[in-house]
């Protein structure tokens, strides 16, 4: 039994269709990284999970977390969800926390809200929590504004704080991407850490191969709003099916070995939301690409435990209906 | 108040200027000479500054020291009383329709623009003759346009707050909406509020006095800053004392609160990295 389902999720705004029918679950406990370049879709995808998109947006599809049914939930339906069983860790460590409130004021309000607890029992499981994610002297800490503390420090007050009310799952969107690399790696590391100590499921969205190798076990890759690849984390790094996730990972730098003159990229751009090419939205810049790959998006199959969207190795197959697409990732 | 906050000599000062011109407002009419509406037939009518009146006297022989002390009384009320009623009226109403924005917004931010399209000698005068003349009804009038600006201001910026991390973080950590209005949402428009608090003040001031200068105002004997000023205006070729000191306190009064409030913000503005 998944913990979150997300099925054909597609969401526009206006004209434009940034997420194309993703689907992926994430069981109790597990960890999936969402990659993808800017403007994959990594970050809509979290945003509709969370009831985060504005109102404008048209949203279709099923979000399930557990047996409840997110996708149109009322704000009450959602309060009640988020924070105490969903909880979400921001990119931006210095915009968001709320520069006027001490930080153990603005922690506390979680669990004052969601488990009605008193202040200072609030304000223990707090220092508590500070504690767990390696934070000095959390007493301190709670009495002091977040201006008074560095990024790094932030970015772990803000997984604290996701953590007080024992979420089930925790999305976190880039959460290391504000940070210089060695306060990454502390990050992850009391990340990781915390999700095996409280079997907590994650969600990591990044642009980071790195640090996905490292914190998930399964991963999904997106691109031009759609899932294109996933599997285990080990599998797809090392066995790459989709000529997109191929080319990703070309692209990294060697650090051992003739070094090349320029670092390889993958030659033109993501394709405009707004304009899609038909068929594959990689096929532009595929270098094995069909002429299928023009005339038909292929869609998501599942073999064992990896899928792949891609004509590249398949039997020649005209996609049917939708019906083929709702293979889990 | 926080006490560092008196420490500093830009806060401080004002925030004196402004306690002793209270105090002298409050306290001055019993160290004055005589009351404030008597008529002192010794004195020369229209006397310069002496020791028996300090400000000399004004074209009737009453006492200008105690007049300007019982004048400076209604317009400080004016001005405070309309910027509690902007505080009040503005900040709920503002943040409200920049939170909930779409139809509450549409609605809520038309009944502002009608009242700002609304005459507003019209609508002091509709008030005169539905009510007849009574002082209350200067601070009713004033109060009623002075929120205005105020909701204009805080919804717009209760509109870029929304896009702030940290007010979705509010959001996703299921905390309702008046909880992040209170709390998240209110607290990081002082710097503004403060700002426009201290703009209004005055405004509110220079409103009382020109209705006063129109008759529409308060009424002889009593006084304000303003009729005062208006008295002291026509007369001030003959006796100028009676311009300069209302005017030199209505100067100092706005001066003051321009200086607190721009003091004010600068020091409560929240150091955001």
């Amino acid at each position: 039994m998944s913990l979150l389902t997300v099925d054909a999720l597609r969401v526009r705004h206006r004209a434009v269709t940034v997420l194309d029918g993703v689907s992926f679950a994430i069981a109790a406990g597990e960890s999936l990284g969402l990659v993808g370049e800017s403007g994959s879709g990594k970050s809509q995808t979290a945003l509709a999970v969370l009831g985060l998109l504005p109102a404008t947006a048209t949203v279709e599809g099923s979000i399930r977390f557990r047996d409840e049914e997110l996708r149109g939930a009322g704000r009450a339906q959602l309060d009640r969800v988020r924070g105490s069983r969903i909880a979400m860790v921001f990119q931006d460590p210095m915009s968001s926390l709320n520069p006027y409130l001490r930080i153990g004021v603005q922690m506390a309000e979680v669990l004052q809200q969601h488990r009605g607890s008193s202040r200072a029992a609030a304000l223990h499981d707090a220092a508590r929590l500070l504690d767990a994610v390696r934070i000095s002297d959390p007493r301190r800490r709670l009495t002091q504004y977040p201006h008074e503390l560095s990024g790094g420090m932030r970015q772990r007050v803000l997984i604290a704080m996701a953590l007080l009310a024992q979420p089930e799952l925790l999305i976190a969107d880039e959460p290391t991407t504000a940070l210089d690399v060695t306060v990454q790696a502390e990050v992850l590391a009391v990340l990781d850490d915390l999700r095996r100590d409280l079997g907590l499921a994650l969600l990591l969205i990044t642009h980071d191969l790195g640090v996905v190798s490292g914190n998930c076990e399964r991963m999904a890759v997106m691109y031009a709003g759609r899932i294109v690849e996933a599997g285990n984390t080990a599998d797809v790094l090392t066995r790459p099916a989709h000529p997109y996730t191929a080319a990703l990972l070309a692209t990294r730098p060697v650090l051992e070995g003739p070094r090349p003159i320029r670092l390889p990229s993958i030659a033109g751009q993501p394709p405009d939301p707004a304009r899609r090419p038909q068929g594959c939205a990689f096929s532009p810049r595929c270098q094995q690409v069909m002429p299928i790959c023009q005339t038909h998006a292929p869609v998501l199959r599942q073999q064992r435990d990896r899928s792949c969207a891609c004509h590249v190795g398949d039997e020649p197959l005209l996609p049917t209906d939708g019906a083929a697409d709702r293979n889990f990732a | 108040m926080k006490p560092a906050l008196l420490r500093q000599p830009a806060i401080a000062v004002p925030a004196a200027i402004l306690l002793l011109i209270v105090l002298l407002a409050v306290f001055g009419p019993w160290l004055a000479p005589q009351p404030f509406d008597a008529i002192d037939f010794d004195a020369e009518w229209g006397a310069a500054p002496s020791a028996a009146h300090p400000f000399g006297t004004d074209d009737l022989g009453r006492d200008l020291f105690a007049r300007v002390c019982v004048g400076g009384r209604l317009s400080l009320a004016v001005g405070l009383v309309s910027t509690l009623v902007s505080l009040a009226i503005g900040i709920t109403w503002g943040a409200v329709a920049g939170w909930f924005g779409g139809r509450v917004d549409a609605v809520m931010m038309r009944v502002v623009d009608i009242l700002y399209a609304l005459p507003f000698m019209f609508f002091v005068i509709l008030l005169m003759v539905l009510f007849g003349r009574h002082e209350l009804l200067i601070f009713v009038a004033i109060g009623a346009v002075s929120w205005l600006d105020m909701a204009r201001i805080v919804r717009g910026q209760t509109l870029a707050l929304r896009r702030q991390p940290f007010i979705d973080a509010a959001v996703v950590s299921g905390l309702g909406n008046a909880a992040i209005l209170v709390r998240h949402v209110i607290p990081n428009l002082l710097g503004v509020v403060i700002v426009c608090a201290t703009l209004t003040v005055p405004q509110a001031i220079l409103v009382e006095s020109f209705l006063s200068f129109l008759g529409l105002g308060i009424q002889e004997p009593a006084t304000s800053w303003g009729a005062l000023v208006n008295d002291g205006a026509r007369a001030m070729e003959a006796t100028p004392w009676g311009l300069i000191f209302p005017a030199g306190f209505l100067v100092l009064t706005l001066l003051a609160f321009n200086w607190l409030g721009d003091a004010l913000r600068a020091a409560l503005d929240a150091p955001r990295r």
